[in-house]
């Protein structure tokens, strides 16, 4: 087969060709992944800023090895995500607050390494399932992509909104309302639609609304520092231990079907440009809990609450590939970076790109993507004994590090010094919030989708001029139907289940 | 005070202020850029930065201030001295910007250093649809008004406004749908959610199976397009429609220093790596500076009023402020607190934070509400406005508000709360941050940290003082060699250092 023989070029293009020496690929690969972990642990840094700032330094090098720095510090940023969402409850990235719930809670009770050592071994399945799904499948997926209009959109959106439903069993009300108060904070800023400021007070400041990260590392390390501090007696005397044991393999191979199911659904949801890492992790979660045959663990450390969102947030990285090299279309903010730099180089993105003369770049690159999540393994699990020592300092010292890094971050975002004291805001905002049992996720999935319902769902209205239109949209209407259920049957099944309870007389 | 000192303190000064009026690059230049990393002004900053690094002893550094459509970075530039240490990369897309919002940025508070690069307007269609040539567009337009779907980024962009123009020429009565970006509106019209696209000719490249330009707004038609035809020859007299992309500085800066820096990237414009960007990215190169740069503004403004106006922006008028605000607020918060407190009291449950927190989202919700429905009414033939979804998600957490306090009022138990003892560091932690916060805009990021630190460490009764000190002193280090050595980001800058 072509594709075959394509990829053997491509990774025989990786052990060097007459202008680059062999060791280059993998080295730059190394240093890539470095850089891209890196970004992705630091609050406020992201892969698309990882990006930019690495691009200058690829203005000398050749084309492909160029290419393959890009797409392995894009890759492995999602990895670095989820490593300070697991150790310090501070996402790195928005799909990494998926995995936080179980997480971080299994590193309370004391095995950062079971649940970084799980989230790794997740993330680098999802990573070569979605370049495995990159490679064979980028045609029809580019197709579906395209099929999203403003409805389906909107309804994706409502979708994954509705997934808030299945996350918080206990206090589902609460939940609601952090929702809400989520959405609400999001029309903050100028109205996309007609461009007239509202909420704003008149601050320049406010006219793109709430930056989402600086309020993200607010809800989440601030908040959760703040809450430590509350509950602990004496401070310097808390030095808790922490193992680095990692997970059995046996305890892996268990979750294989679980972690397969979470890959395919993050590089299938990853091509929806637009969606991305964020919205795939959470279906991920959310279906993962559906099914399990072990609910009540979910939010106390479960495997497969962590499995199942690393392994999406890999693989979205991968789809988000699909729509960048088969349509020139970026799916996030990353790809928008990866399409300049790329054509700094000559390398247009597209379908030109799979024509002969340019095929050993794409070949190569898809099997740099191979290589870089084997590496990644290897990196992932020598980095995790290092992440569990920095989380065993004093409380006191690591608490007053990681608040200095994370306003640091809220700044980098936009070199703006607002971003700073929005940080703090939602900082005591969420501890105020979360020390009286009202979850803050809801807050931050809402906020992230809730830009996203408003402004497809008028661009529909306007385009349409009906109310109809999502419902006469077959995709928008599937996707309805599948947040309807998600809703709804959450608390059917609660019912159920108490119902057979009080007749078994319990 | 001896005059030996005096004699040096002024022979220093007048060193000092020798050395900085002759050698003026004697620190970093600044860029602002006003998008993220990675738009196509972002990379024209960064190439220029990069080129420049041969004809410049200093470095140029790209600071990237996004917000607003460009205020945020262009009062920045205003903010800062008129030195020549701040740039402001400035592209055609501030115009609109600048008329729509009444932010105190005038075009007679800058100096126009030069214009780089521009590139046409061109209007872009499906190749694959019913609509993929000007003829197709006009005539369909015309044969059903008000329905033919044109996208392009955002209300009131530049794109925009070259809609309206062309729909003026043309007369055509056709929808703008905006987009949060060009590549998101690219892709609506690529999977046929909308008709038209309004972009720049390098936006259909490597797009080509899906996207086809049917006309740019130039006088000749383009050499890397020569079957596309130009509007003109179409009979639509839009000869000239341009994005450029240039640079300005404060309008105080001194002659000297604005021409080193227009000699300075007229060198740039030879070089061959920019020449190389400039093929790339299939951008035309220009170089107006000066006084002709200023004109192309000037002309630009003209005619963005006019068709801002038509576009339905309400220039030179406020926005409609709710009234009475604050007396509203403060209204609805006694009011809410009362009526809680006297129902709660009587079942004796104590107002608690759950209490707090549902009432004081329904007082948010209920000033939302009120807030919004002061927005502008919709526009004829919508029925939804900017109104309507701040009051849906309002009403939405109103409901859930009251049904908590229902909820706790009927089984007043809280399982999931979880609080502790230690309020009071909590309080002072949050204080300490706050005036971290304010410090570092006083006197620097690189002390107010480590003061941070320092304190933080103590008010978590942290004493061991000599690992107090080094981690504060080895956290200030790692962040100086990674963030300002290695990657280069843009650190806080306080007033005195």
């Amino acid at each position: 087969m072509e594709l075959f023989s394509n990829l053997i070029d491509g990774f025989s293009a990786l052990g060097g060709t007459a202008s680059i020496a062999w060791w280059q690929p993998i080295l730059v690969i190394l240093i890539g992944i470095i850089v891209g972990i890196f970004v992705g642990v630091m609050p406020g840094l992201s892969a698309s800023t990882g990006l930019a700032l690495i691009v200058p330094f690829t203005f000398g090098m050749e084309p492909l090895i160029a290419i393959i720095l890009l797409a392995a510090v894009y890759t492995s940023a999602s990895y670095g995500g989820t490593i300070s969402a697991i150790a310090i409850n501070t996402p790195g990235t928005p799909a990494a607050v998926a995995v936080a719930f179980d997480g971080y809670t299994l590193t309370k009770k004391g095995q950062p390494g079971k649940a970084l050592g799980s989230s790794l071994f997740a993330n680098v399945v999802g990573g070569l399932t979605g370049s495995l799904v990159l490679i064979f499948f980028s045609v029809p997926l580019a197709k579906i992509a395209l099929k999203f209009g403003p409805s389906a959109f909107f309804s994706l959106a409502i979708f994954g909104l509705t997934i808030v439903s299945s996350m918080e069993s206990k206090n589902r009300l609460k939940a609601f309302v952090s929702t809400a108060i989520g959405l609400l904070l999001m029309t903050v800023g100028l109205d996309i639609i007609n461009g007239s400021p509202r909420f704003t007070f008149g601050r320049a400041e406010l006219f793109d609304g709430f930056t989402f990260i600086p309020a993200l590392i607010g809800l989440f390390a601030i908040g959760e520092i703040l809450l430590n501090i509350e509950n602990m007696q004496i401070v310097k005397k808390i030095k808790q231990k922490f193992s680095s044991k990692m997970p059995k393999f046996s305890e892996l191979w268990s979750l294989k079907k679980l972690i397969a199911k979470s890959s395919v659904i993050g590089a299938v949801v990853g091509a929806i440009p637009g969606a991305g890492a964020t919205i795939a992790a959470f279906i991920a979660y959310g279906e993962a809990k559906r099914t399990s045959k072990k609910k009540d663990e979910f939010g106390k450390g479960s495997l497969e609450g962590i499995t199942a969102p690393s392994s999406a947030a890999g693989a979205s990285a991968g789809g988000a590939l699909i729509p960048l090299l088969t349509l020139g279309i970026p799916g996030s903010a990353a790809t928008a970076v990866m399409i300049g730099a790329l054509a700094l180089h000559n390398i247009t993105p597209g379908p030109e790109l799979f024509k002969p003369e340019n095929s050993t770049l794409v070949y190569a690159l898809f099997a740099s993507l191979f290589v870089g999540n084997a590496l990644m393994l290897f990196i992932g699990y020598s980095g995790t004994r290092l992440w569990v020592k920095i989380i065993s300092a004093p409380k006191a010292v690591l608490f007053s590090i990681i608040m200095s890094i994370a306003l640091v971050g809220s700044y980098a975002v936009k070199n703006s010094m607002f971003d700073v004291f929005v940080c703090l805001g939602f900082g005591v905002f969420g501890w105020l919030l979360r020390r009286n049992g009202f979850p803050t996720a809801p807050m931050v999935l809402a906020m992230i989708l809730g830009k996203m319902a408003e402004t497809n769902f008028r661009q529909a209205l306007l385009s349409e001029g009906t109310w109809t239109v999502f419902f006469t949209d077959p995709l928008s209407l599937i996707l309805l139907i599948m947040a309807f259920l998600s809703l709804a049957y959450p608390l059917y099944s609660e019912r159920k289940k108490r119902k057979n309870n009080s007749s078994k007389g319990i | 005070m001896s005059k030996r000192v005096l004699l040096i303190i002024i022979l220093f000064l007048s060193i000092s202020s020798f050395g900085i009026g002759a050698e003026y690059p004697n620190k970093p230049i600044t860029i602002l850029v006003h998008t993220k990393p990675g738009g196509a002004v972002d990379l024209m900053a960064r190439t220029l930065s990069r080129v420049a690094d041969n004809y410049c002893d200093q470095p140029l550094v790209v600071v990237n201030k996004p917000g607003g459509g460009g205020i945020i970075a262009g009062a920045r530039l205003l903010s800062s001295k008129a030195d020549g240490y701040t740039i402001l990369a400035f592209p055609a897309t501030f115009i609109p910007t600048l008329q729509t919002t009444d932010i105190g940025i005038g075009l007679d508070d800058l100096k126009y250093l030069a214009c780089l690069t521009i590139s046409p307007e061109a209007i872009i269609t499906n190749p694959n649809s019913e609509i993929n040539s000007l003829e197709k567009i006009i005539s369909h337009a015309k044969a059903n008004p008000g329905t033919q779907k044109w996208c392009g980024p955002g209300t009131g962009s530049l794109d925009h406004l070259m809609a309206v123009k062309f729909w003026e020429k043309a007369d055509i009565k056709v929808k703008w749908i905006p987009y949060g970006g060009g590549s998101q509106a690219m892709g609506a019209v690529m999977g046929k959610h909308a008709d038209v696209y309004v972009g720049n000719p390098e936006d259909i490249l490597g797009r080509q199976k899906n996207l086809n330009i049917v006309g740019v707004s130039t006088e000749k038609r383009l050499d890397a397009f020569p079957e596309v035809p130009t509007l003109i020859e179409k009979g639509i007299d839009l000869p000239n429609e341009v994005m450029w992309r240039g640079f300005v500085v404060h309008k105080n800066t001194n002659d000297e220093i604005t021409k080193y820096l227009v000699d300075l990237f007229e060198k740039c414009s030879k070089d061959s790596i920019w020449q190389n960007y400039i093929n790339r990215t299939m951008v035309t190169p220009v170089f107006m500076k000066n006084e002709k740069f200023k004109e192309l503004v000037y002309n630009d403004v003209e005619s963005s009023r006019k068709y801002l106006k038509i576009a339905g922006f309400e220039l030179d008028k406020n926005a409609n402020e709710a009234p009475y605000l604050t007396l509203f607020l403060f209204g609805i918060f006694i009011i809410s607190f009362l009526i809680v407190y006297l129902v709660f009291k009587k079942k004796d449950i104590k107002i608690n934070g759950t209490i707090s927190i549902l009432t004081i989202t329904g007082i948010l919700s209920v000033t939302f509400f009120y807030i919004s429905s002061f927005f502008p009414a919709p526009r004829e033939g919508l029925f939804v406005s900017s109104a309507t979804v701040p009051k849906v998600w309002s009403i939405f957490l109103f409901i859930v508000s009251v049904i908590g306090l229902k909820l706790y009022y009927k089984n007043p138990t809280d399982e999931t709360a979880k609080k502790g003892e230690n309020v009071k560091s909590v309080i002072s932690l949050s204080f300490l941050i706050l005036a971290y916060i304010t410090l570092i805009s006083i006197i620097g990021f690189f002390i107010s940290t480590g003061l941070f630190l320092i304190s933080s460490m103590l008010i978590m009764r942290y004493k061991k003082y000599i690992s107090l000190l080094l981690t504060t002193t080895l956290v200030l280090l790692f962040m100086y060699i990674v963030f300002i050595k290695i990657l280069m980001v843009p650190l806080p800058i306080g007033s005195i250092f």
